[in-house]
């Protein structure tokens, strides 16, 4: 994929859960997909993307940020409005 | 007493303050008091050179960091005006319904057993309606077990270790020759202690997933209920008969494919909610997460709460103007059916989930409503 945005995504995804995982992901990767990306990770993965897009996520936001494609959504709206 | 600072930058609002308060005796040598500051925490410790300073500091800016995302969020609601607004407790113990054996440690009797006992029935029948199996389970688990389900790991400072007596002649003789301790002298007994090779059960649940460890059922769904003791050690956080350090639970615990743990455990919480608003209760519904201990299991609590995977019963406490957990609802997921190898027929993957009722505070907590008239009281319990 060779959307900018999602290109700096994939960046803080590599970051938390390892350089290994460079242009294996794509929309469709969920939790599911990663074994790193697990109950522990999932806190440090959504705080990495908030420091990166100097954006705040809340509970209920969180709760749809199992899958890339939404945190694809996520930012790219939070974007838009801050 | 020494006082010693311990410099964080934090806008310490409640349920920083409960988590902070809630964890820190553990952490802090001697500690007597901890003091909220703008500049950070003040400490009151018997002594200052005991309590590694940045060790504390690094591990309350963590626990900060991890609150950002767990605030509770409130699913279920009901008000009612209250009847009763003072603590029951000392009227309990004055009737000797309650009687306070130890720090946290209780023997109930009187009208407070036999309510307690009633709402058990209640669960106990409703567990039997569902076509849940009941299980006898015991007081101690293994060591091993609670290493292997990540339970120590979560949570260390609420274990209570069980040991025996050294196999050995002179320890034997020098235990049965002590003939009396002051709280100092406990340590002395550090000597004589063989391998602590048992914890008191800090859940129900554990038993029964031990029971099934590494068991390939012929069926999709098990459902199981059972009573027993909890034991977790609680510092100085015991309060009358809202912290307890042993209380009884029970729990039903349920094994199936996400969808049927999901389904039963809203059952399940619909089911006390229509009780709780036939009793007209002040109650509400709220998402939770564990007491995780250190900062890296702490970083699971936004996990929890984010996915609704704990959800708490809370009753009101009018004369103290708080909320009180009776109950919770807890969707491990496929974490512990992974951790004990259990796998049900024609399931993929295997979920567990379970519900628990501490009945001491729930009895306590609806002494704290309804109080001692017999006519305040909902009819199933009068």
């Amino acid at each position: 994929m060779s959307d900018l945005l999602f290109k700096q995504i994939e960046t803080v995804f590599c970051e938390t859960f390892g350089q290994n995982y460079a242009g294996k992901i794509d929309l469709k990767t969920t939790m599911e997909d990663i074994p790193e990306w697990d109950s522990y990770s999932f806190l440090d993965f959504t705080m990495a993307l908030e420091d990166h897009f100097d954006v705040q996520f809340d509970v209920d936001e969180l709760a749809q940020m199992f899958k890339l494609s939404t945190v694809y959504d996520l930012v790219k709206a939070k974007r838009l409005k801050e | 007493m020494e006082t010693i600072k311990v410099p964080i930058n934090a806008i310490w609002d409640v349920d920083l303050k409960k988590k902070v308060l809630e964890r820190i005796y553990y952490a802090v040598p001697g500690l007597a008091d901890v003091v909220f500051q703008s500049e950070g925490l003040t400490l009151k410790v018997t002594e200052a050179a005991q309590v590694d300073l940045a060790g504390v500091g690094i591990y309350v800016q963590d626990l900060i960091k991890n609150t950002k995302k767990v605030k509770p969020k409130v699913l279920e609601q009901a008000t009612v005006d209250p009847t009763f607004v003072e603590n029951p407790f000392e009227a309990l113990k004055a009737q000797y319904e309650v009687f306070e054996t130890h720090d946290g440690s209780f023997v109930l009797s009187g009208n407070f057993l036999r309510r307690m006992t009633i709402i058990d029935t209640l669960i106990r029948q409703h567990a039997a309606t569902i076509g849940a199996d009941e299980m006898a389970v015991p007081t101690l688990l293994a060591t091993k077990s609670l290493v292997a389900n990540g339970y120590l790991h979560d949570f260390p400072h609420h274990a209570l270790f069980a040991a025996p007596v050294k196999h050995d002649l002179r320890a034997l003789q020098a235990v049965a020759d002590i003939r009396q301790v002051s709280s100092e002298d406990f340590y002395q007994f550090n000597d004589y202690l063989g391998a602590p090779d048992q914890i008191l059960a800090p859940t129900v649940c554990y038993h029964c997933f031990e029971a099934f460890r590494d068991r390939q059922f012929d069926k999709p769904e098990v459902l199981i209920t059972a009573l027993g003791q909890c034991h977790r050690f609680e510092s100085k956080n015991l309060k009358d008969l809202r912290r307890l350090k042993h209380f009884r639970m029970r729990e039903l615990v349920y094994f199936g494919d996400e969808a049927s743990v999901q389904r039963r455990l809203n059952a399940s919480v619909d089911w006390i909610l229509e009780i709780m608003r036939n009793w007209n209760v002040q109650f509400r519904l709220v998402t939770a997460n564990d007491p995780f201990f250190l900062a890296e299991s702490d970083r699971k609590s936004a996990y929890q709460t984010a996915f609704h995977l704990k959800r708490e019963l809370q009753l009101y406490l009018p004369f103290a103007d708080q909320w009180l957990a009776v109950g919770s609802f807890n969707h491990h997921q496929s974490v512990l059916a992974e951790k004990y190898g259990f796998k049900l027929q024609n399931v993929e993957k295997s979920q567990s989930g379970c519900i628990g009722f501490g009945f001491e505070r729930f009895t306590y907590a609806l002494y704290c409503q309804f109080g001692f008239l017999p006519t305040a009281w909902p009819v199933a319990l009068k």
